[in-house]
Formats: C-alpha cells, structure tokens, sequence
C-alpha cells in the first residue's frame, strides 16, 4: 500500500514566480506556438521548413525540441524560412509610452478646449 | 479521506491573471501518479513542464511539439511530452484534468498502454463530472 502525500512541494514550486530559466521557457513556447500557428494558417509543412532551411526533417524535428538555449540566430532564421518578422519588445516600455501619448493626448484635447471657448468668445463678442 | 477516494486537486499557477482554464491532477488513495512522476524529473524537465502547463491554461489551442491535445482518432485525451516523460490529461468544461504519467525510453508506448489509459480516463472522467 503506497502512503500517502501531500504535494505541497510541488504546489509551491508551480505556484512560484517565474524564475529567469523559467521566462525563456515561455519566450522558447510562444515561438514556436507563433511559428506553428502560422505554418498551420499557411499550409506549410515541416518538410517545407526543412527544405528552406537546407536541413533533414528529423533536424527541424530536433531544434523544435530545444531547450531555452535557442539562439537568436537560429530562431531568425526559423521565422525568416516560414515568413514570421521576429521583433523584441517589451509590456513596460510600451505601457509607459501609451501612458506619454496618452497625457499628450489630454493636453492636446484641453489646447483645443481652450481655443475653441476662445472662438466662442469672440462670437459671443461679435454677437 | 478514504482509501478508495479520487480527488482532483487545483494546481496553482503564479497568476490567475489571463487564465482560461483551469488546472487538476488526479490524486487516488493519497498519491498522485502525476506528480510523483513530475518529482523524478530534472530542473529543467520542470520548468518546461511548468511553463508548458501555463501556456496551456491562458491560451486557447497553444501549439507546441510538446503538447498533443488529442492522441489518436479513437482517444479523446491528450499528452504534453518533455523528453523522456509523457504526461496525460484531458479536458472538461474549461478544465485540465492531468491523470497519468509515463516514464518513456522507446519511441512509442504500446497499443495496450493507451486503451488503458483510456480507460482509466473514463473512470476519473466520471468521478471529475460528479465533482462538478
């Protein structure tokens, strides 16, 4: 009869922050969920993306199953053979700038208030 | 909690945030398959397994070499396949139940090993519907 357990090991480890090993996991999955939904939408088969690679199938197979240590050379050059633009961006940076554009936005909307109450003044005047 | 009893215990992810479904594994007379197996695997067989799991639960359909979402024709359940280990689960109402864990050393596991699985699947299948 095996005893009994409580898990709670295995718990806390999924429960845990990502740790930096862990983040380019996702980076390595979200590649490759790209790079096979496009190929899907697209007809393309791996023996296609083996052709323009210039590699077997079986190879294409294995660099699929990479760890993290992806390089970003080769990940360019998987994109590049199935017609994906890899580009590096990042939430905070952009939350920040819509957060610019958007306070520019505000000034540029309370300017033109203030014109306009200005316009309405001088016909109020001319009245 | 007696012997014979089946629980499905939530699996927690580091966020909620985004999450479209939600994550079990099956524990049976206090010992969960799944996880006992995940416990022999080495750090980074754990981290894969853990970001694929996460992957899994907050986007719809995510494609991976290592996830099979449903194995063959005649078997309503899937696999995520990390080397050398194969996890399975399936899927009901918007929830991942993982039920079963295989070591792998060949390249396939036989005929047999699925239909049991299969079977196996029903019976906690079952049990997760009554839970519901």
């Amino acid at each position: 009869m095996s005893s009994k357990k409580n898990y709670k090991d295995v718990d806390k480890f999924f429960k845990a922050p990502l740790t930096p090993n862990q983040k380019a996991w996702m980076l390595i999955h979200e590649f490759y969920h790209i790079i096979l939904s496009y190929m899907k939408e697209n007809g393309i088969s791996k023996a296609d993306l083996a052709r323009k690679l210039g590699k077997s199938r079986a190879s294409v197979s294995q660099m699929f199953n990479k760890t993290p240590n992806l390089t970003i050379k080769k990940m360019t050059e998987i994109a590049d053979a199935v017609g994906v633009e890899v580009k590096i961006k990042t939430e905070d940076l952009e939350k920040k700038n819509r957060e610019k554009s958007d306070s520019y936005m505000t000034e540029g909307f309370k300017t033109s208030v203030r014109e306009s109450n200005i316009r309405s003044d001088d016909w109020e005047k001319s009245k | 909690m007696a012997e014979h009893d089946i629980e499905f215990r939530k699996l927690p992810l580091p966020s909620e945030e985004n999450q479209i479904f939600r994550i079990f594994y099956v524990i049976e007379k206090g010992r969960s398959q799944v996880m006992d197996g995940f416990q022999t695997m080495t750090d980074q067989r754990k981290d894969e397994v853990k970001t694929l799991i996460i992957k899994m639960a907050t986007v719809e359909g995510f494609k991976s070499q290592k996830i099979r979402w449903r194995l063959k024709k005649r078997y309503k359940y899937g696999e995520l396949k990390p080397k050398g280990h194969r996890v399975f689960f399936f899927v009901k109402q918007g929830n991942i139940i993982f039920f079963r864990y295989a070591r792998k050393k060949t390249d396939s596991l036989g005929d047999k090993f699925y239909r049991e699985t299969d079977i196996l699947k029903r019976r906690y299948e079952n049990e997760f519907e009554k839970k519901l």
